[in-house]
């Protein structure tokens, strides 16, 4: 029988994040709804603009859980990699970013585009993998 | 009769100490700079005293990684390269603003200054990476993924919060950079964390 990359945990992993990614966009667009539309009172706000953030925070537990739930060592590793290397492009690109912006050489740009970037790493992280290890990162 | 195997009371490392007051420094710097709240020469006595907090807090917390057991080649490596990119980073942005001012707007100057004043930051991505490559204590490598991955998930969290409320109006607008000290601050605060649960 062939092996299928879709093993209990990588299926929970993906289920998850598409819940997360789920309520993050419909966090956006509520909130924007809800504060530039509506014009909600400012603890409303605060209290709507949360949500995308919290969205992202379960996002992130879930990949520390599937990390911890990997059993393999090989794919943990491969996981944990490509992880460090979405990190490591986020953090650069933010560091570029900021000292252009400082300097009045690029536009001001919304925090939360570092989280764009972060999806672009994790990306990157895979395709290094698949060059490297010859391997995507599906779970064992 | 004595009691055996109580655990020492809990005493805060001094590194946290020279932590709290680097960050403390560096926050004001940010603010500083941000609203021009200090006038000549405190303004640059303020660039002074971050650098200057920077070097005990690199030692102390070499000292405490040589108190917590022995360190590694590729631990005493990174500490140092590490430091090395702080201070350049520090100096850098220190420098850097004052220099900008006599650049000509969007020259080609003013934009090897504000690659120059990048470099350190990324320089210090590249030292952990490489640490991380070097470590051959299978604790420590963990410790550092472990602590890695909890800066991340802070930066994205808080960078989430603060560029979805900015965008909105509701709070002012931050240089595109600050998500690197938030980032050094989250990875202190999850190895420091990590170590002491380990105990």
């Amino acid at each position: 029988m062939a092996p299928t990359p879709w093993t209990p945990v990588r299926r929970r992993y993906l289920v998850r994040t598409l819940a997360a990614t789920m309520v993050y966009v419909a966090g956006v667009v509520g909130a924007r709804y809800l504060i530039s539309t509506v014009g909600v009172s400012q603890p409303v706000a605060v209290a709507v603009a949360l949500v995308p953030g919290l969205a992202m925070a379960a996002m992130f537990i879930n990949t520390i859980s599937m990390i911890g739930a990997t059993k393999d060592e090989f794919m943990r590793m491969l996981a944990v990699r490509q992880q460090l290397i979405a990190a490591g492009i986020a953090l650069a690109g933010a560091s570029v970013w900021g000292s252009l912006e400082m300097f009045g050489l690029a536009p001001h740009v919304d925090a939360f585009y570092i989280v764009v970037l972060w999806a672009v790493g994790l990306f990157a992280g895979q395709l290094a993998n698949r060059v490297t290890h010859g391997v995507w990162g599906q779970c064992p | 009769m004595p009691v055996t195997g109580a655990s020492p009371p809990f005493r805060a490392p001094r590194s946290w100490l020279w932590t709290i007051a680097f960050v403390a420094a560096m926050a004001a710097m940010v603010l500083d700079a941000r609203l021009g709240l200090l006038a000549s020469p405190w303004h640059s006595l303020l660039k002074v005293l971050v650098l200057v907090l920077g070097i005990p807090l690199m030692v102390s917390v070499h000292r405490q990684s040589e108190e917590e057991g022995p360190v590694s080649p590729a631990l005493t490596a990174y500490n140092l390269r590490m430091g090395a990119a702080f201070a350049a980073c520090i100096m850098i942005l220190s420098i850097a603003p004052g220099v900008a001012q006599r650049l000509p707007p969007g020259s080609a100057a003013l934009w090897l200054l504000a690659l120059a004043a990048a470099a350190p930051l990324c320089w210090g991505i590249w030292v952990t990476v490489r640490y991380l490559a070097q470590e051959s204590d299978e604790y420590l490598r963990h410790l550092t993924v472990m602590s890695t991955l909890a800066g991340l998930a802070v930066v994205l969290v808080a960078t989430t919060l603060w560029g979805f409320l900015d965008d909105l109006g509701m709070v002012p607008e931050a240089w595109a950079w600050w998500p690197l000290p938030v980032f050094a601050v989250g990875m202190t605060v999850a190895r420091a964390w990590l170590k002491a649960r380990s105990r």
